[in-house]
């Protein structure tokens, strides 16, 4: 139905309450009522509202995005991704502040001894805080079924009631569905199924590169022998050309690795959601936080899990891995394990005014993140600002040039009213409220009655 | 070794608080504009654009009215505007709340949840009332409607543990139960439906007719009172008085700017 599409997304109900009710009656009515000029501002004023409001800052972010993570602002010479994040696996500010604590919490949590215990209690946690917005008309929902049942099939009715519908009348997920949901965001060596295991393919791509590729390459550039280089002890210089050769490498494979599972995420992801919808949850969820406050408000259950996958592809699981093996370990943390992950989330590459703004490759992953987010967002947000200010101006400057830089707002002009023009505006001839029929026809006869009177 | 290089250990992070980490948070502005999806902008984020685009629109007009003398282009985009921003947003809503207010509580009390539950231990007609009146509004401000989705899944819901409970009992009795279920659900969901549209039409008509309304009567009253006082002093009038706009031609007024 109609008015379901339209309800069921904001932005759309946004634009059509736009071009139906600001848009069209409004340019129609100015145009009618007085004349060209008025209609022409209007429909310009109002289409670049639809336009700027409705969608150009989302526009200008998706190509700030894709700019971002490209080769213009992405290669040698100048390189904005320096961690090898791919940012076009979105994750909200205010969600990754939540998954951020939640996970921080996992991980200073002493019970917890292993890394892959860690992993498991934060998404445990961050699914079982996930609660549907219309837990309490689930509740209503299902007596009024219940209820409609009664009648006709006493015995089916009765059966119902007697369930213990507990996590689905409370729209949450239960205990087993919470462990099989993790189970299935468990890494996996699949890019169709479960969370990328990326830090297994990079471990892999450092084993293969780095002892070989690049090595080889600048062997040959040097003119040295292969079994020359093997001969040269491990010596700084060396490894820090390996690095300067692999880095990059290793950045651009992660990319390209995190690109991959997200092509083809779409039917493990809508697995998910309909097992959580199966269970109790429902299109739209809060996730509380661990005081049982809700951190993250009205926000759709598959962007959610969407993100959740993005942020253990990318977040959790490269801190968290033994990177030799791109496997989560299962030897008890040490206090140091637990401040280096925390230090390669949440550290800082410096404490400079620049070193505030701008992300730098000594930023942990998050900051980084945010910093990058903030110039993905703001960029956009400032362009779409700069056009739709213009607007009203160039509007304006419009109507002035039509009338050789002399009318103003029809009615003010500094050029008299000829009667003609704007007649409609000052209410010349046949004003519309004096229309027969018209919607102020009945109010004009009263008063014309009361100026036949003598009245005043 | 090679592990370590891609994230050097920076500075360490200070985490206040006694053994439980405090993490650093995002920034005022990303925690409240940022995108959800790629490509899509928010509901906060259009706000703030509309408030802006307003803001614009007054500067301009105020620059054009300058010029001209008059104020009239700036009453009517703060009119317009103002009241286009709060429509916009939140008429829908409002409507839909109002609209599902005067329906049977069986069928009202899923469709719209009300924060506030009513506490009904209490006596007296003074605190009924109270109560009453803080469920009123509750219901009028902040009742929570689900999407159209969430009544479909829970409606999916039910039937699967309809048929999961009464599985034994034959294929035509459990088909003519989940009928009769249906039936109930399908009405929650056009009383929604309904509600929606209402709410939507509504939202269009204050928006497209409502308001723009308003401003070009009050404009043309303006002008044409304006031009009275101009005529009167030039001695000529560029409209006959009598077909000036709402007040009567023989009313004469001391003059003051329209914009007072």
């Amino acid at each position: 139905m109609v008015t379901q599409r339209v309800d069921s997304n904001p932005l759309t109900q946004l634009l059509v309450t736009d071009l139906g009710g600001m848009v069209l009656p409004r340019t129609g009515l100015e145009l009618y009522e007085r004349g060209p000029d008025m209609g022409r501002e209007t429909f310009i004023r109002e289409i670049t509202g639809t336009l700027s409001n409705v969608f150009l800052a989302g526009w200008v972010g998706l190509l700030a995005l894709l700019t971002w993570n490209g080769k213009l602002l992405n290669n040698r010479f100048f390189r904005t991704n320096k961690l090898g994040i791919n940012t076009g696996a979105w994750i909200n500010a205010r969600s990754m502040d939540t998954y951020g604590r939640l996970f921080a919490d996992s991980l200073n949590n002493p019970a917890l001894q292993t890394p892959a215990a860690v992993r498991r209690h934060f998404v445990e946690t961050l699914l079982t805080n996930m609660r549907a917005t219309d837990g309490y008309q689930a509740d209503k929902a299902f007596s009024g079924g219940i209820e409609a049942l009664k009648d006709k099939h006493p015995e089916i009715a009765g059966r119902m009631e007697k369930l213990a519908l507990g996590s689905l009348r409370e729209g949450r997920l239960s205990p087993e569905v919470v462990s099989q949901l993790a189970d299935m965001l468990s890494p996996s060596d699949d890019v169709h199924r479960g969370v990328y295991n990326i830090e297994k393919q990079i471990a892999q791509f450092r084993k293969l590169n780095g002892r070989y590729g690049p090595i080889l390459k600048q062997a040959e550039a040097l003119r040295l022998s292969d079994d020359l280089l093997k001969t040269l002890p491990e010596t700084h210089g060396r490894r820090l050309a390996l690095l300067q050769v692999l880095d990059p490498l290793v950045k651009s494979e992660r990319i390209a690795l995190s690109r991959q599972a997200m092509k083809s995420m779409k039917p493990f992801l809508n697995e998910l959601t309909e097992t959580a919808v199966r269970h109790g949850l429902s299109g739209e969820i809060h996730v509380l936080d661990e005081a049982g406050n809700a951190a993250l408000k009205n926000r759709s259950l598959s962007t959610t899990l969407q993100e959740v996958k993005f942020f253990l592809e990318q977040y959790a699981d490269r801190v968290l891995v033994d990177p030799k093996t791109g496997e989560l370990g299962n030897t008890p943390m040490t206090e140091a394990f637990r401040r280096d992950v925390m230090n390669k989330l949440y550290g800082r590459g410096g404490n400079g005014l620049l070193a505030k703004f701008l992300p730098t490759a000594k930023d942990g992953l998050i900051t980084f993140t945010r910093k990058s987010k903030t110039w993905l967002t703001m960029i956009p947000y400032a362009l779409a600002i700069v056009f739709s200010i213009s607007v009203a101006f160039l509007n304006n400057w419009l109507t002035e040039r039509k009338h050789g830089g002399k009318v103003f707002f029809p009615g003010d002009g500094v050029v008299p009213d000829d009667g003609k023009t704007y007649r409609k505006i000052t209410g010349g001839e046949v004003p519309l409220h004096t229309r027969p029929g018209g919607p102020f026809a009945l109010f004009e006869q009263q008063r014309r009655m009361t100026a036949a009177g003598g009245g005043r | 070794m090679i592990g370590s290089i891609q994230t050097p250990a920076a500075h360490p992070v200070r985490f206040g608080g006694a053994g439980a980490a405090v993490v650093p948070q995002a920034n005022a502005f990303l925690r409240n504009f940022d995108f959800e999806q790629v490509g899509k902008s928010t509901v906060r984020q259009n706000m703030l654009m509309y408030s802006l685009v307003i803001a614009s629109r007054l500067m301009a007009a105020a620059k054009r009215g300058h010029e001209a003398g008059s104020y009239n282009e700036v009453r009517e985009h703060a009119l317009r505007d103002i009241l286009g921003w709060t429509f916009w947003f939140f008429a829908a809503g409002q409507v839909q709340r109002l609209f599902l207010r005067f329906f049977p509580a069986k069928y009202r009390d899923v469709v719209v949840q009300t924060p506030y539950q009513m506490d009904k231990t209490a006596q007296g007609f003074w605190p009924r009332l109270r109560e009453r009146l803080r469920w009123e509004t509750n219901f009028l401000v902040r009742g929570k409607i689900p999407s159209a989705e969430q009544l479909e899944q829970r409606m999916g819901q039910f039937r699967k543990e309809l048929r999961a409970s009464a599985g034994d009992l034959g294929k035509e009795a459990v088909e003519a139960a989940e009928r009769d279920a249906a039936k109930y659900f399908k009405r929650l969901s056009k009383l929604r439906n309904l509600a929606s549209f209402t709410g939507i039409s509504m939202a269009i008509a204050l928006l497209g007719i409502g308001i723009p309304w308003i401003n070009i009567l009050v404009t043309r009253k303006n002008v044409a009172e304006r031009q009275k006082q101009n005529g009167a002093a030039d001695q000529s009038p560029a409209i006959p008085p009598q077909s000036a706009g709402f007040p009567s031609g023989a009313f004469h007024q001391p003059y003051y700017p329209s914009y007072l």
